[in-house]
């Protein structure tokens, strides 16, 4: 009994810190996790289509982020983290649910729905081709980042989370973007020249280095190559700072 | 805002805003390439640990530190007071740092507010200079500190001020983090200032260096 407690936590605590341990987990528990979307919806939840069932996934991801033993069982902490995630999901969801879809069918038989009536058809073959594009592009950036050693969950969790923090690391993208030699230095030295970065940009060094993954990240996509990732990315918005997506 | 999905794992998937932020969200069976319009992003747990030990825990210390000088002083006093009650009462105490040209301490209670202010150098003494304190808060007190800063001409529009408290290992102590946040929002709206909280080792390093920048700057 007590072996079994001891290998959960040892899954548990290296899932804390690594992003595959914690998919690996997911799966294990995905039993437990289905038992309790049952419980909420009242029905089996269908994988693909039911919302529910993904809020539980991530709801027992975060549960296992934010465990420690003082807090007692896992499985209890996680079951109310998931039914607490559920209830607030369904809260917000209902807000909108007055709306009306743009994918509504017409009263009408053979009529196009307010979608289509509104876009002309979508020329399926190009959607495919620029969505192979796109996953092609994104292949090739995350291996590059892997040879700066640096995954995407890392920089997903270095992002900067307030605007300012944010700002000056586009000051130091442009700074890089302006001198193409410093560009050429880091794709081969796969460094950035931080100290020079702070002391020409202005921008404290300790923010760089702070925020040195997701520097690299958005650097390395203005290097030759990351059109899609390019276009994507439109720059900041003046909104509140700190604001959540 | 629409949201490209960079990369896929089992309960979430990375996206990428246009603002250009990578974060994680639900996994509604998406996969790489797909543009969103609408996600549910995933918690910051960091983030929601710190603002919990500020909200209930660090109330709570500062309850238990509260009753536990109450004792002293009722049960304890005479045979405390002897042995040393200076150091009792300086155990409840935080000393921020604070740089604004010149540099200050600012001592302050439990309770946040302010018991002492002095000039750390020359022209931290001459911003601290008569500076009535009674019955002020931390965060009031850092503002009113500023603009004196200010008016004798330590900063100007664009500078960057550095605020520590004195011990202390990380930069994430919730109270240095309400400091900081209302000096930011004072500083940055007003005269588009630049506030830095860090560690007290990363602060005394930063001070080191401005030293050091200055001596330069006189030589030459």
């Amino acid at each position: 009994m007590a072996d079994k407690y001891d290998d959960m936590m040892e899954l548990i605590y290296k899932a804390k810190n690594n992003s595959r341990e914690a998919d690996n987990l997911v799966r294990l528990y995905m039993g437990f996790i289905k038992a309790e979307t049952v419980k909420f919806l009242g029905r089996e939840p269908v994988l693909g289509q039911d919302d529910e069932l993904s809020i539980a996934m991530i709801a027992f991801h975060e549960s296992v982020l934010d465990y420690s033993r003082w807090k007692g069982s896992f499985i209890a902490y996680a079951r109310m983290h998931i039914k607490h995630r559920l209830i607030d999901y369904y809260r917000k969801e209902r807000r909108h649910r007055g709306l009306i879809s743009l994918d509504t069918e017409s009263e009408y038989e053979d009529s196009p729905s307010l979608l289509d009536s509104l876009e002309e058809k979508k020329n399926e073959l190009e959607e495919f081709k620029a969505l192979s594009d796109t996953r092609a592009e994104i292949s090739e950036y995350s291996s590059q980042l892997e040879k700066f050693s640096v995954d995407l969950t890392e920089i997903a969790e270095n992002t900067p989370k307030q605007k300012r923090t944010l700002n000056a690391c586009f000051k130091a993208l442009e700074y890089m973007k302006s001198h193409g030699s410093l560009m050429e230095s880091f794709l081969k030295t796969k460094k950035l020249p931080i100290t020079e970065i702070a002391k020409n940009t202005k921008v404290d060094k300790k923010t760089l280095e702070r925020h040195r993954k997701y520097l690299v990240a958005i650097v390395l996509a203005y290097t030759n190559g990351y059109d899609i990732i390019r276009n994507h990315i439109k720059g900041i918005n003046p909104r509140k700072e700190g604001e959540n997506p | 805002m629409k949201y490209i999905v960079m990369e896929r794992h089992e309960s979430y998937v990375i996206v990428l805003d246009e603002e250009g932020r990578f974060f994680k969200v639900a996994n509604m069976d998406y996969s790489p390439g797909q543009t969103l319009t609408k996600v549910v992003p995933m918690e910051d747990i960091k983030a929601k640990n710190r603002k919990r030990l500020a909200f209930f825990i660090l109330p709570l210390i500062i309850a238990l530190l509260a009753g536990v000088s109450l004792w002293f002083f009722v049960f304890g006093g005479n045979t405390v007071l002897n042995s040393g009650t200076a150091n009792v009462q300086e155990e409840n105490h935080i000393v921020f740092r604070i740089y604004l040209g010149g540099e200050i301490g600012v001592v302050c209670d439990s309770e946040s507010k302010v018991v002492r202010v002095y000039g750390v150098d020359e022209k931290g003494e001459a911003i601290a200079e008569g500076f009535d304190y009674s019955e002020m808060s931390i965060g009031d007190a850092a503002v009113e500190l500023l603009e004196r800063a200010y008016e004798i001409g330590y900063i100007t529009k664009e500078s960057e001020i550095f605020i520590a408290i004195e011990g202390e290992e990380d930069d994430d102590n919730p109270v240095l983090e309400r400091v900081a946040d209302i000096l930011e929002d004072y500083g940055e709206e007003k005269y588009d200032i630049d506030v830095e909280k860090s560690s007290w080792e990363d602060y005394l390093e930063d001070m080191e260096e401005k030293e050091h920048n200055q001596n330069e700057h006189n030589r030459d």
